[in-house]
C-alpha cells in the first residue's frame, strides 16, 4: 500500500508513513467499491393522507413504530438502511460484503417487514383507528458502494432508481423485483409475472415479478430430481460402505463432504438418503449464516422434522426414567426455540449429553443417519458438540455426515482426524464428458429432439468446468437471453461471496491479476502491482495462499492460472472499471516498451503484440463505457493499429479472408476518423468481403460513412464491385469513372483513389475485351500502389496483369517470362501462385508446350486443394483453362466436358451472366469434336439465355454460327457471318480471338468458292498468331487451311 | 391416416404381405419346404462390391424417402419438387393423426437434411413428415405416429435425424424399427450429439450414422466399435436453411442425410437388396473397407 499523501510505498504493519508522518489510514476515510447488491425500497402508502388526518405529534409517533419495524428487519438479515426518503426506506444488502443470497435476504426482509407492519396495525388500530399499508420494489445489480467511516452506506448505479420506481408500481402489501432479482431467488421465493412496466426514465419496458411468498424446504441449489446424479457412482459407493460397517459393526462413523458451492454435495446426500432401504432413521438440519439462534437451529430442525415433530423424539426418549427426562428437558428447550426453558441457561456441555443420549435411543431400533448441511456456516459451539458428539458416543449405529465446503478447513484444519471411522469425501468437478452428459439430460426436456449441435451446450461445457449447479444456471440464464458474454447473476453471487471472504490483500491481488488474463505469470503480477504504486505484502506467500484455497492453479515454478474461468471473469468484473481502465493501459506501455526493444523476455513474459492489442482494446472498451462523450484514443491507440493492420494484412495473403476482415475492422476502430489508414483499411476490408460475397461489400460501403476526402474513393470502389456483380450496364459506370478522372487532382494524397480509378478503367475495359488498354491501366496503377509502397495493392495488381497476358497482345514469351517472375515472387504464398500458374499454363499450350502446360494446371489444382482455396472461385477458373488448355491439344471432348462442368457450377452458383462465355466455349468445342447437333443445341440454348452477350461470347458464337450454315450448304450467309465475326473481332485486342474467327472466315470462304477472301483471311489469321507467338496455333491454321474442313 | 389404398395381397412382394397362416404341424413362423413349391422372389446379388457397383452412375431415380423432421421448405432453391408434405397433427383425446400439409418448415432442420439427401441422389423423390411440431422438438407420440404412417407408407428410406431419450418409447419405437426392417423399409438414424443413451439409433435393426471431421461429403466410413454404423460428413456442413438461405451446421444430424442419399443411390440401382444386404453394400463400399483388400484386420 501507498501513502495517501506523499506516495511513499508503506511497510507491512505501519500505522504511519515513515517519509511524511501522516496516520496511514485516516480514520476518516471512505471505503469504496464496485459490486453487485441488491436494493430494496419500502414505502408508506398515502402517508400524506396520514399527515392530513393526524396532529404532527401522534404522526411522529406512527412513523417512529414503522421506521423501528422496518430497519429492525433491515438488520436482523444483514443489510444496511442507506436512508430514509420521507416515509420509505431504502435498504441496501451486500453493500459491505457479499453474500451469495443478498437477493433473498432482501425478499425476506421485505415480507417480514410486511408481517410486523400488520402486528403493529393491530395495535395502531386501537390506538389511532389507523392501519399502516407497505409497498416495496426490489433490484439487484452493479453498483459503486462507498461505506463510511461510521458504517454509512451510500450506493450509486441504476439499480437504486429501478428499485425505488418498482416500488412505486406495486399496489399496497405487494413487492415488486426485477429480473435479475427474480433469476437470484427463484429457487426459494414464489414468483408471479407482472408482464412488462413501462417504468419512468427508462424506454424499454421492464419484465417485473410480484413476490407470492417464501417457498418452504427449499435451499440455494435448485432441485432438479428428474435429472440423474452423474459422475458420482464412487462417492456414492463409497457413503453406501460407510454405512454397511456402521450398521455391521454397530459403531458410530463421520463422514465429511467436502466441496466447492454447487459441486453437488447435497444432491449426493440427497440421492443416497433417497436409496438407503426403509428402516434407517434420518435427521437433517442446516446451518445459516445469520439469524436469532442459529447456533442450535440445525439442531433444532432435526428434532422437529423427524416423523412426528418434537412431539415424537420426546416419546421415543421418555420411558428411559430421569436421564430421559434430563435430555428431554434439555432438547425441547432447542426444538422449541428456547434454550433457556428449564430456567437456568443449558450448558453446551448438557446438550451434547443430551444428543448422545438421544442417538442411542433412537439407534436402538435402528440406525441413525444425522446430516449436519453447510456446516461451514456453523457456529464454533456447535462445530464443538458434532466433534464431542463423535468422540464420545461408543457401539451405536450412527453415521455423522457433514456436508461442508473446503472452507470448513480454514477454521478447523484438523476436522475429523483422530476418530475412528471418520472419512472425508471430497467432491471434484466432473469430467467434461460427464459435464456433456450432464447439459445433454438438462438442455433436452423435450421428448424428441432433432440432432443439430447446439453450440451453446458446448460452451456450457467448457466454462462451466465441471460444476453442476453452474451448468443449471448458465442453461437457465441462456433459455431466457441466449447467450452472453456476463457471467449469470446466480452465478456471480456464488462467486463474488466467495471473492469477498478473502483479505483485502488477496482480492486485491487476484483483480488485477485478472487483468492480466486468466493464465498469468507472478513476476508480471509483481511488475504491474509496483507499476501501479500498489503494495501488496509478500504477494509470493499470498499466491501460495490462493492456490491453497483454490482460486489459482500453479502452472509452473512462476506462473498461475485461475482455477475457474467464471472465477476469472468474476474477478475482473468486480473490480472498479476506472482501475481496469489504468491497469490495461499500464500493461500495455509496458508491453509496447518492450516490443520496441525488440520483444525481449523481461519481466512481462516472451511478447506477442497481439497481447499488447488485447490491453489496448480493453481499456478503449472501458473508457468508452465510463465516459460515452468521449472519443479520444488513447495514446498507444495508433501503435496497436499498425498491429492489427499487419495481422490483418498477413491474414489477408494467407486468404483467410474473414478473420483478415474482422482483423482490420478491429484497427479501423482505433483511429481516428480523419487518420489516412481509414481509406486503406475501408478498401481492405472491401476486398476481403468482395472475393467472398460482393453484394455484402457494396452493403458495407453504403454503411459506412465516411470522412467526405475519403468518399471519392469508395464511390469507386462501389463502381468496381458493381460492375463486377453486373447491378448497371458498363457506360453507367465508365460515366462514373470519366467524371472522377476530371475532378480529381494529380496529386501525391489521391494516390490512393488513382490507384482504385486505374482499376476499374482496366475492369471497363476488360468487359469490352479491350486488353491492351486493360494493361496500360493496371500499370499505371501499379505505378501508383509503388508509391504508396503498399504491398498488398501491388502483388493484386501483378496479378491481375499476369491473368489477362492469356488474352493482351503481349507476346507468349514475354508472357511466359512475366509468370516466372511473378511464381518466383509468390513462391512462398501460394494463394497468389495458383492465379499465375493458370495464365502460365495457357500461354505454354500457346507456344505448343502442352507438358509445361499441364504442369502448371497440376500443380495449380495441388496447392489449390492443399490451402483449401474457396472451391466456388477457383474450380470454375481451373475446370475452364483445364478444358482450354484440352481444346489446344485438340481433346475436345474432355474440352466440352470440362466447359460444361464450369458452366453448370457457375449457374449453380446463381453467376448466370459469368455463364454465358463457357455456354459458347462448349458450343464451340462440341463442333469442333465432330457434334454439330450438339453444337447447335448449345448456340440455340445461349442466344435463348442471353440477350446480349459480351463481345468475346458474340465473337465465338457468330463465328460458330458461320462454320454451322457452311455445314447445312448455305455458304454465302455463312461467308457473311464469319466477316461480320472478324469485323467484330477488330474491335477487341485479343490477337488470338481475332486470329480464330480469321480463320473461321478462311474455311467457309474457301467452302463458298471465295479464293481470294479464303486466302487474304487465311494469311491475316496467320499474322495475328504470329504477333502473340501463338506456335501451336500457327501449325493448328496452317493445317486446317491446306486440308479439307471437316 | 390418410386414404391411400391399402396393401394389394396378390401384387405386393412377400416382405409386405400381412402375415400368413401358419403350416399346421409346423411349429409357428416354420416353411413347407419340402412339400411345397417355394414362391420366387428377385434378388439382387451382392458380387465384387465397390463403390462404382453400390451406386456408380445411380442417381435415386425410383427410390422414395421419407424425411421425418421439422417439415421441408418446398419453396428453396436447394429443395427439388417434394413428392408430398404431410405432418403429424394431435387430435383431442392425444391421439395424432398423419395429414396432408404445406411444404414449410419453420425451423430449418428438415430442409438441411432434405437438401443434403438430393445433393447425393438428386432423382430420390422425397416426402416431408413433419414430427417435431414445436421448433426442433417433437412428441414421443406424434415421432411414433409419423413413423409408423411412413413405414406403411413402404418409403424404401426413412430419415431420422432425431431421437428421443425417453425410456416409455423405447418398446414402440423398437417395434416399428423391427417392421420397418422386415418390410424392407430403411431407417437411417443419426446418433446423438451427447453421451446420452437415446432412441432409435441405437438399435441394431436400424442404419446408425454419426459424424467424421472431414470436409469430404463423399467420404463415409464403417465404424467397427458399436453403436454407431458408420461415420458420414457432420461438421461445419453447408445446408439449406429457413427462409431460402444456406448455414454452416453441425451436428450427427447432417451425417445421417449422407448416408440416406447414398442408400437411395444404391437402392435405385439394384432395388431388390434387403435392409442387411444393403447395411453389408455400405459396409464393402465404405472408404476404410473398399480401399483396403484385405484389410489390417484381416484374419487378425
Amino acid at each position: 500500500m501507498n501513502c495517501a499523501h506523499c506516495d511513499a510505498v508503506l511497510a507491512a504493519d505501519a500505522r504511519f508513513c515513515s517519509r511524511c508522518g501522516n496516520p496511514t489510514i485516516s480514520p476518516g476515510a471512505p471505503r469504496e467499491s464496485r459490486r453487485t447488491v441488491t436494493i430494496l425500497f419500502m414505502d408508506l402508502v398515502e402517508s400524506t393522507a396520514l399527515g392530513a388526518r393526524f396532529d404532527p405529534e401522534a404522526m411522529r409517533q406512527i412513523l417512529d413504530r414503522y421506521r423501528w419495524a422496518a430497519r429492525s428487519c433491515v438488520e436482523a438479515h444483514g443489510g444496511a438502511t442507506e436512508k430514509f426518503i420521507g416515509d420509505a426506506v431504502m435498504a441496501v444488502f451486500g453493500a459491505e460484503v457479499s453474500h451469495e443470497d443478498d437477493a433473498l435476504r432482501a425478499v425476506r426482509t421485505a415480507l417480514d417487514t410486511l408481517a410486523k407492519v400488520s402486528e403493529l396495525n393491530v395495535d395502531l388500530m386501537s390506538s389511532h383507528r389507523v392501519a399502516l399499508e407497505v409497498r416495496s420494489g426490489i433490484c439487484s445489480g452493479e453498483v459503486m458502494a462507498t461505506i463510511n467511516p461510521g458504517g454509512d452506506v451510500w450506493t450509486v448505479g441504476g439499480p437504486n432508481n429501478i428499485a425505488a420506481r418498482l416500488q412505486t408500481l406495486a399496489k399496497p402489501g405487494q413487492i415488486l423485483v426485477d429480473q435479475v432479482t427474480a433469476s437470484l431467488v427463484k429457487a426459494s421465493v414464489a414468483l408471479e409475472p407482472t408482464g412488462l412496466l413501462q417504468v419512468k426514465g427508462i424506454p424499454e419496458p421492464l419484465p417485473a415479478w410480484r413476490v407470492v411468498g417464501l417457498k418452504l424446504g427449499q435451499d440455494l441449489i435448485t432441485d432438479s430430481p428428474a435429472v440423474p446424479l452423474i459422475g458420482r457412482d464412487d462417492d456414492l459407493d463409497g457413503l453406501h460402505s460407510a454405512y454397511q460397517r456402521v450398521q455391521r459393526r454397530n459403531r458410530p462413523s463421520l463422514v465429511t463432504v467436502l466441496g466447492d458451492p454447487g459441486i453437488g454435495k447435497s444432491r449426493l446426500i440427497r440421492d443416497f438418503v433417497a436409496s438407503l432401504l426403509p428402516g434407517a432413521t434420518v435427521l437433517t438440519g442446516r446451518c445459516s449464516a445469520y439469524g436469532r439462534g442459529i447456533t442450535y437451529k440445525p439442531l433444532a430442525e432435526m428434532l422437529n422434522g423427524y416423523g412426528g415433530g418434537w412431539a415424537s423424539v420426546a416419546t421415543a426418549i421418555e420411558p428411559g426414567g430421569a436421564e430421559a427426562r434430563r435430555a428431554t428437558d434439555c432438547l425441547s428447550g432447542i426444538a422449541l426455540d428456547n434454550p433457556d426453558l428449564a430456567g437456568e441457561p443449558t450448558g453446551i456441555e448438557e446438550i451434547s449429553w443430551s444428543v448422545r443420549y438421544l442417538l442411542g435411543q433412537l439407534s436402538r431400533t435402528s440406525p441413525v443417519i444425522m446430516i449436519w448441511e453447510d456446516l461451514h456456516l456453523a457456529e464454533p459451539t456447535l462445530l464443538d458438540m458434532v466433534d464431542d458428539v463423535i468422540s464420545w458416543l461408543t457401539d451405536v449405529p450412527v453415521m455423522l455426515i457433514c456436508v461442508s465446503r473446503s472452507d470448513l478447513l480454514e477454521t478447523r484444519p484438523t476436522w475429523g482426524r483422530g476418530q475412528f471411522s471418520s472419512w472425508t469425501l471430497e467432491l471434484s468437478p466432473l469430467s467434461l464428458a460427464q459435464c456433456a452428459e450432464l447439459v445433454a439430460e438438462l438442455a433436452v426436456r423435450e421428448e424428441v429432439t432433432a440432432h443439430q449441435q447446439e453450440a451453446i451446450c458446448e460452451r456450457v461445457v467448457a466454462d462451466c468446468e465441471g460444476n453442476p449447479l453452474f451448468v443449471e444456471q448458465m442453461l437457465d440464464l441462456f433459455a431466457e437471453t441466449g447467450p452472453g458474454r456476463r457471467v449469470p447473476a446466480t452465478i456471480s453471487a456464488v462467486l463474488t461471496a466467495r471473492l469477498d471472504q478473502l483479505s483485502v490483500d488477496e482480492r486485491r491481488l487476484l483483480e488485477v491479476a485478472s487483468v492480466i488474463g486468466r493464465e498469468f505469470c507472478g513476476t508480471t503480477l509483481t511488475a504491474l502491482l509496483t507499476a501501479d504504486r500498489v503494495s501488496v505484502r509478500q504477494a509470493e506467500e499470498i499466491l501460495a495462499q490462493l492456490v491453497r484455497r483454490r482460486f489459482l492453479v500453479r502452472v509452473s515454478s512462476d506462473s498461475f492460472r485461475f482455477e475457474q474461468l467464471l472465477m476469472h471473469e468474476n474477478a475482473y468484473q468486480c473490480s472498479p472499471k476506472a482501475t481496469r481502465e489504468r491497469l490495461h493501459l499500464l500493461l500495455a506501455a509496458q508491453l509496447a516498451r518492450l516490443l520496441g526493444d525488440g520483444g525481449g523476455d523481461g519481466d512481462f513474459g516472451v511478447q506477442d503484440p497481439m497481447v499488447l492489442v488485447h490491453h489496448v482494446e480493453g481499456a478503449i472498451f472501458l473508457r468508452r463505457e465510463l465516459r460515452p462523450g468521449s472519443a479520444d484514443l488513447p495514446e498507444l491507440a495508433s501503435q496497436t493499429a499498425a498491429i492489427l493492420i499487419s495481422e490483418g494484412t498477413k491474414a489477408l495473403h494467407r486468404r483467410d479472408l474473414p478473420g483478415a476482415a474482422a482483423l482490420l475492422d478491429r484497427a479501423r476502430r482505433l483511429i481516428s476518423a480523419d487518420d489516412e489508414r481509414q481509406i486503406q483499411l475501408m478498401l481492405y476490408i472491401s476486398d476481403c468481403l468482395s472475393m467472398r460475397e460482393p453484394a455484402q461489400a457494396i452493403e458495407a460501403l453504403l454503411a459506412d460513412d465516411p470522412e467526405p476526402r475519403f468518399d471519392i474513393v469508395a464511390r469507386i470502389q462501389r463502381s468496381l464491385l458493381e460492375l463486377r456483380m453486373g447491378t448497371a450496364p458498363p457506360e453507367a459506370f465508365a460515366r462514373i469513372a470519366d467524371q472522377i478522372e476530371c475532378d480529381l487532382a494529380d496529386t501525391a494524397e489521391n494516390d490512393r483513389a488513382w490507384c482504385r480509378l486505374y482499376q476499374l478503367k482496366a475492369h471497363l475495359n476488360l468487359v469490352a475485351d479491350r486488353y491492351a488498354t486493360a494493361q496500360a491501366n493496371f500499370q499505371l496503377a501499379l505505378e501508383r500502389a509503388r508509391r504508396l509502397r503498399d504491398g498488398h495493392e501491388e502483388d493484386r495488381l501483378l496479378v491481375g496483369i499476369c491473368e489477362i497476358a492469356p488474352y493482351s497482345p503481349i507476346d507468349v514469351a514475354s508472357g511466359l517470362r512475366l509468370c516466372a517472375e511473378m511464381s518466383e515472387r509468390f513462391s512462398t504464398n501460394r494463394a497468389l501462385l495458383v492465379p499465375v500458374l493458370l495464365p502460365k499454363a495457357v500461354l505454354s499450350a500457346l507456344g505448343d508446350d502442352l507438358a509445361g502446360a499441364r504442369a502448371a494446371l497440376s500443380e495449380a489444382v495441388a496447392h489449390t486443394s492443399d490451402l483449401h482455396l474457396p472451391a466456388d472461385l477457383y474450380d470454375v477458373l481451373i475446370m475452364g483453362i483445364t478444358a482450354l488448355v484440352d481444346s489446344l491439344a485438340g481433346e475436345y471432348r474432355l474440352a466440352a466436358a470440362g466447359y460444361r462442368r464450369a458452366r453448370d457450377l457457375l449457374l449453380e452458383l446463381g453467376r448466370a451472366p459469368q455463364a454465358a462465355p463457357y455456354t459458347a466455349y462448349l458450343a464451340r468445342a462440341l463442333f469442333d469434336q465432330g457434334a454439330p447437333e450438339a453444337a447447335e443445341r448449345a448456340l440455340r440454348q445461349l442466344r435463348s439465355e442471353t440477350r446480349k452477350p459480351d463481345p468475346r461470347t458474340e465473337v465465338i458464337a457468330t463465328s460458330l454460327e458461320a462454320r454451322l450454315a457452311a455445314r447445312a450448304g448455305r455458304l454465302k450467309h455463312a461467308v457473311e457471318l464469319a466477316a461480320g465475326s472478324a469485323a467484330l473481332s477488330e474491335q477487341a485486342d485479343d490477337l488470338c480471338l481475332q486470329g480464330n474467327s480469321y480463320l473461321d472466315l478462311a474455311i467457309v470462304a474457301k467452302q463458298a468458292g471465295q479464293p481470294e477472301t479464303a486466302r487474304q483471311a487465311g494469311a491475316t489469321a496467320i499474322d495475328r498468331y504470329r504477333a502473340k507467338g501463338a506456335t501451336r496455333l500457327i501449325a493448328a491454321a496452317g493445317r486446317a487451311l491446306d486440308g479439307n474442313d471437316r | 391416416m390418410t386414404e391411400d389404398s391399402p396393401l394389394n395381397a396378390d401384387s405386393d412382394p412377400p416382405w409386405r404381405r400381412p402375415p400368413r397362416d401358419h403350416f399346421a404341424g409346423l411349429p409357428a413362423w416354420g416353411a413347407l419346404t419340402e412339400s411345397l413349391r417355394q414362391e420366387s422372389f428377385g434378388v439382387s446379388r451382392l458380387e465384387r462390391v465397390s463403390a462404382e457397383w453400390a451406386w456408380g452412375g445411380a442417381d435415386g431415380t425410383g427410390v422414395r424417402v421419407a424425411i421425418l423432421d421439422s417439415g421441408v421448405d418446398g419453396s428453396h432453391p436447394m429443395i427439388p419438387r417434394l413428392e408430398r408434405s404431410v405432418g403429424v397433427v394431435a387430435s383431442e383425446g392425444g391421439q395424432f393423426s398423419v395429414e396432408d400439409c404445406e411444404p414449410v418448415d419453420t425451423a430449418g432442420h428438415g430442409t438441411a437434411c432434405a437438401g443434403l439427401i438430393s445433393s447425393i441422389a438428386p432423382a430420390a423423390a422425397l416426402t416431408s413428415v413433419r414430427v417435431l411440431t414445436n421448433g426442433r422438438n417433437g412428441t414421443g407420440a406424434g415421432l411414433l405416429a409419423g413413423l409408423e404412417w411412413a413405414i406403411d407408407q413402404n418409403f424404401d428410406v426413412i430419415n431420422l435425424s432425431l431421437s428421443t431419450g425417453k425410456p416409455q418409447f423405447c418398446l414402440a419405437l423398437h417395434d416399428l424399427a423391427d417392421r420397418a426392417y422386415f418390410r424392407r423399409c430403411v431407417l437411417v438414424a443419426s446418433a446423438h450429439n451427447m453421451p446420452v443413451p437415446s432412441y432409435p439409433w441405437r438399435f441394431a435393426s436400424v442404419i446408425s450414422v454419426a459424424s467424421h471431421d472431414e470436409e469430404d461429403s463423399s467420404v463415409y466410413y464403417y465404424n467397427p466399435a458399436p453403436p454407431v454404423d458408420f461415420f458420414a460428413r457432420g461438421m461445419r456442413v453447408e445446408v439449406a436453411w429457413r427462409g431460402g438461405k444456406t448455414s454452416r451446421s453441425t451436428g450427427n444430424s447432417f451425417a445421417a442425410p449422407h448416408i440416406t442419399g447414398i442408400c437411395a443411390r444404391i437402392l435405385s440401382k439394384h432395388p431388390l437388396l434387403t435392409p442387411f444386404q444393403l447395411k453389408s453394400v455400405l459396409y464393402l463400399a465404405a472408404s476404410n473397407v473398399a480401399q483396403r483388400p484385405g484389410g489390417d484386420y484381416d484374419g487378425q
